[in-house]
């Protein structure tokens, strides 16, 4: 018993810019702040102290490995004389503090897409590389967080560097890593009275966490679907944006693209999203995905069926971001459930 | 407010029964608590799931421009509609979407919708597990609290300003009486931002949209966007960057944007709502619906007969809005 | 350096010349600035690259050079986008890039000791070039049996490498044979000869048509050529590579003379972008075009959704 304690460490509420600023020494601490009346992540500026007080960001923060809009290369001169500029600075570590289970969880489902032995994304792999993990557990998990399904929960440690709770007054913070030991070694010792207290409020929370039961058959279950009627009536009240796969913390697609200013460019890559129809649209007007239907067909398919087949994993960590903001409310949950009746 | 349910499943069952119409839509009760959302009902036996409520927030004339196909096939359509959504249909016809007869128009008075995230402001930290509505309050629960809310407190911000609540026109009316409310103008809205400095505006312009992901949602969500390649989308010539670390290129995406909905905006605030990084999209568009109410008399979608503002020339026309010192 | 599988290689256009009449093809010749570059960009008949000039964009492109072809990469292209309409305004020494080699290859292993049938239409004979000279290379010749190579386009002027086919007619160790169908269209098919040197076949019946030993050139469609031809199912692979509706029309007929879907095989296109599996947009069901392709056997095809 005593010598699980050795990595749980604790910190008062009020003392948690001062450790905040440790962090900062080495590392370039990215946390969630409050942006009018939601919580975004981003990096803290110096006596920025971190917005704990949230259920989960508006915005996944998988934009700090995957950057909606990330520089492939630079160029300038003449049109047929350009090479390619391409610099890689030292990066400054960084620490993502406040990630969410589920956010973590959708991390490790996007390594297998851009670290495989096929390619490897020397960007995502980079910024993936230099960047650590202190996530925090959910005492609150929202009626849209069904991350329970997914292998993952409110507490999941999975992919965490170290691993914070809220129980009530202090937080307790548990390294799970070295590195992550290492980081909060000179925090005092936490005891056995906390951690029965985070068993307490874990418990609470696994118990409100939603789960889609069996969410391991719809793969196959998708397998034989494609042709099925359910998809027209699913995507009927669909109107093509791209909130879903913006917010989604799994959506990876992305589209390349020049820009020149003067005779300096730049190439890009950006977020794309299957939901927009110039997506697959051939230069020829040949389209492949002509209507709605077979544009949500493809998100849900590549979540829930094309990515585990390619990668042994759904592609979806039931954050529920895409369930609480879409305009017109298509909810993954209910789709799913309908995908399994069928 | 289950009294208009009836009228609404009696008149939507009438109208398939008869086969006046192929496809009616409106709303049926969300998945979340104070949400409700667009349905389409093709059988008689599925108007049940029709409901009328203060959060039936989408303007459901967004959907006409994705039937066109069946509405040249003579397969008519029945929208239930508010005051916004009769204005976006008028707009449709002016603009030869669709053509009067070819939609059946179920009016429903509409008394102003909730705003749902000024209602979860409230309550927080709790979170709203359901809600019940009566006829001027609505009560939330969720984890251990309970609060009955007046709705006139938390009506969204374009319902608000809202002077046309009831249908303009309809084949069907579900008949309840509500007053259009006094004293109230799109310019109330835009007043206040507008009487800020220049500089002051811009910051404050640039500040909101810098948060924009390029979702796409406010154009999405808009009836009035229904262009077959959005100016956005065209790469002969590209008209506009494609990132978001280009302040510019998220400025001008709002600001064509706005110019393309001048004398077209019906100021059903969808855009706003459709966000999903809370930008108040709405505000720049109503602009210029009170620059055409001030310089022309034109209300976007109040007069069928009435041809769109930007589609008529008067020699009495001010000239004001072009040469204006400021 | 690291290789980083986003950034183009430098190369120079070394050589450009008018494919066909209409001037809207151009076939580039690519020389890499680097020898190491050169050396380490090992491809196969089949594969393509990511034709990439800074400041415009990038289009996925099949290679037409054979890798039995050494010192340069050919590419064959069409004045289409964006990309392609910039390509086509370059001069001889323009700088450029190349990202690649990419996707997988016609099966050049699996083929050794069998026939192959080559079924091509218009422009997208360029993987097919690239296979036949590496097939009739002197070391390679003796691993394949007969090679037939069936190629057609609208008109004669519309044939992509008429040079190198005019050499191929005259080979013993290959069978050649070519059609045209312009006037084929709105008036309906002709029954007589299109263009002089260039035989009717039966339209009506294409497999009823003799194919006289010495006559190699005919009016027809693809489709009705191959049906006339009839080239041997036994130990034999089709490659076919076309336009979407010649190869709708094709595979009927090959099937009909026996050729079994493994042995069927296809390259397709759809909308690429990263060309290595990331970026989400060319996936076929699973299968992403760009790197799972964009070479598919019929059967494998099969098995995916029709949705390209």
């Amino acid at each position: 018993m005593k010598d699980s304690l050795k990595n749980v460490k604790y910190i008062e509420k009020d003392k948690i810019l001062d450790f905040i600023k440790v962090l900062q020494k080495d590392y370039t601490v990215i946390a969630p702040k409050k942006v009018k009346d939601f919580v975004l992540f981003g990096e803290l500026k110096d006596n920025e102290e971190p917005y704990l007080d949230f259920l989960n960001s508006r915005q996944s923060p998988k934009e700090f490995y995957f950057p909606q809009t990330e520089t492939i290369v630079e160029y300038e001169g003449i049109i047929d004389k350009r090479v390619p500029k391409f610099s890689e600075n030292d990066m400054k570590k960084r620490i993502i503090f406040g990630i969410r289970p589920c956010d973590v969880k959708s991390t490790l489902i996007l390594d297998k897409l851009f670290v495989n032995e096929d390619y490897i994304d020397d960007y995502y792999k980079r910024l993936r590389d230099n960047t650590l993990i202190f996530s925090f557990g959910c005492n609150n998990p929202k009626t849209t967080c069904f991350c329970a399904s997914f292998e993952c929960g409110p507490f999941s440690e999975e992919g965490s560097d170290a691993f914070i709770t809220d129980i009530g007054d202090k937080f307790i913070i548990e390294g799970i890593t070295e590195q992550g030991n290492k980081i909060i070694d000179k925090l005092p010792d936490g005891d056995g009275g906390m951690l029965k207290k985070k068993k307490e409020i874990k418990k609470n929370s696994d118990n409100v966490v939603s789960c889609i039961e069996n969410i391991q058959k719809i793969p196959e279950k998708l397998r034989g679907m494609f042709e099925n009627p359910v998809w027209e009536e699913i995507s009927e009240r669909c109107l093509g944006c791209g909130v879903c796969t913006y917010l989604c913390p799994t959506c990876h697609c992305f589209d390349i693209q020049d820009e020149m200013i003067g005779e300096d460019g730049r190439r890009v890559k950006n977020w794309d999203s299957c939901m927009f129809p110039i997506f697959t649209l051939h230069g020829s007007g040949h389209q492949p995905r002509e209507f709605r239907f077979q544009r949500m067909r493809q998100r849900i398919m590549h979540k829930f069926n094309y990515y585990e087949e390619n990668f042994n994993i759904i592609a979806c960590s039931g954050c529920g971001r895409c369930v609480t903001e879409c305009p017109v409310n298509i909810d993954v949950r209910e789709i799913l459930e309908k995908i399994k009746k069928l | 407010m289950e009294k208009i349910d009836k009228k609404i499943r009696e008149i939507a069952s009438k109208l398939l029964k008869e086969g006046k119409v192929k496809l009616i839509i409106g709303f049926e009760k969300g998945t979340l608590p104070l949400k409700a959302r667009p349905t389409f009902v093709r059988k008689p036996e599925e108007v049940e799931k029709l409901i009328w409520s203060s959060l039936c927030e989408n303007n459901l004339a967004v959907y006409i421009p994705f039937y066109r196909k069946q509405l040249d096939n003579a397969e008519k359509i029945g929208v239930i509609a508010k005051g916004c959504d009769t204005r976006s249909l008028i707009l449709h016809i002016q603009e030869n979407i669709a053509k009067r007869e070819q939609i059946v128009i179920i009016g429903v008075p509409c008394e102003g919708m909730l705003d749902r995230k000024k209602i979860e402001r409230e309550v927080t930290p709790g979170i709203i597990t359901e809600s019940t509505e009566n006829d001027d309050s609505i009560t939330v629960k969720g984890n251990g609290f309970e609060k009955t809310l007046k709705k006139k407190d938390f009506l969204c911000e374009d319902c608000i300003i809202c002077s046309h609540r009831k249908p303009i026109v309809y084949d069907e009316i579900v008949d309840i009486e509500i007053k259009e409310p006094e004293g109230v103008d799109v310019l109330n809205k835009v007043n206040e931002f507008e009487s800020k400095e220049p500089e002051e505006r811009w910051k404050a312009f640039t500040e909101e949209v810098s948060r924009c992901i390029r979702c796409y949602a406010c154009r999405n969500a808009c009836p009035a966007c229904y262009c077959n390649e959005c100016f956005v989308d065209c790469s002969r010539p590209q008209w506009l960057g494609t990132t978001v670390d280009s302040e510019t290129d998220l400025q001008l995406f709002q600001i064509i944007r706005t110019f393309h909905l001048a004398g077209r905006c019906v100021n059903c605030g969808s855009c706003s709502r459709a966000c999903p990084m809370d930008i108040d999209i709405s505000l720049l568009v109503s602009k210029l619906s009170t620059d055409a109410k001030q310089y022309f008399g034109y209300e976007t979608g109040v007069d069928i007969e009435g041809k769109p503002v930007l589609n008529k020339y008067s020699e009495d026309d001010s000239n004001e809005g072009f040469f204006e010192e400021r | 350096m690291i290789k980083n599988s986003y950034i183009p290689i430098p190369v120079k256009v070394d050589k450009i010349r008018f494919e066909t009449e209409d001037k809207l093809i151009k076939t580039f010749d690519l020389v890499f600035m680097d020898k190491e570059e050169e050396k380490a960009f090992r491809y196969y008949p089949g594969q393509f690259a990511e034709l990439s000039i800074l400041g415009k964009g990038e289009s996925p492109i099949g290679i037409a050079s054979s890798p039995t072809e050494s010192g340069f990469l050919r590419f064959t292209v069409m004045k289409v986008g964006v990309v392609t309409t910039a390509l086509h305004n370059f001069d001889e020494g323009a700088i450029m890039g190349v990202r690649g080699p990419l996707g997988n290859w016609y099966p050049i292993e699996e083929m050794k000791g069998k026939n192959v049938v080559i079924v091509g239409g218009g422009f997208a004979f360029t993987t097919l070039r690239s296979l036949l000279i590496y097939m009739l290379d002197k070391k390679n010749r003796k691993n394949y049996g007969e090679i037939t190579c069936i190629y057609g386009a609208r008109t004669p002027g519309l044939l992509c490498y008429r040079d190198e086919l005019k050499e191929w007619e005259k080979r013993k160790d290959m069978s050649l044979y070519q059609c045209i169908d312009w006037k084929f269209g709105a008036e309906g098919p002709i029954e007589e000869a299109a263009v002089e040197g260039w035989e009717p076949i039966n339209l009506k019946e294409p497999s009823k048509t003799k194919i006289k030993k010495d006559i190699k050139k005919f009016t027809a469609f693809v489709p009705q050529l191959v049906s006339a031809v009839k080239p041997g199912a036994k130990d034999s692979y089709a490659i076919v590579c076309g336009p979407p509706i010649m190869i709708k029309f094709t595979i009927p007929v090959l099937t009909e003379l026996g050729f079994p879907p493994e042995r069927i095989i296809n390259s397709l296109e759809n909308r690429m972008k990263c060309g290595i599996g990331k970026c989400g947009r060319c996936n076929i069901g699973p299968k992403y075009v760009c790197k799972d392709g964009p070479v598919f056997s019929l059967k494998e095809l099969e098995k995916l959704p029709k949705e390209y």
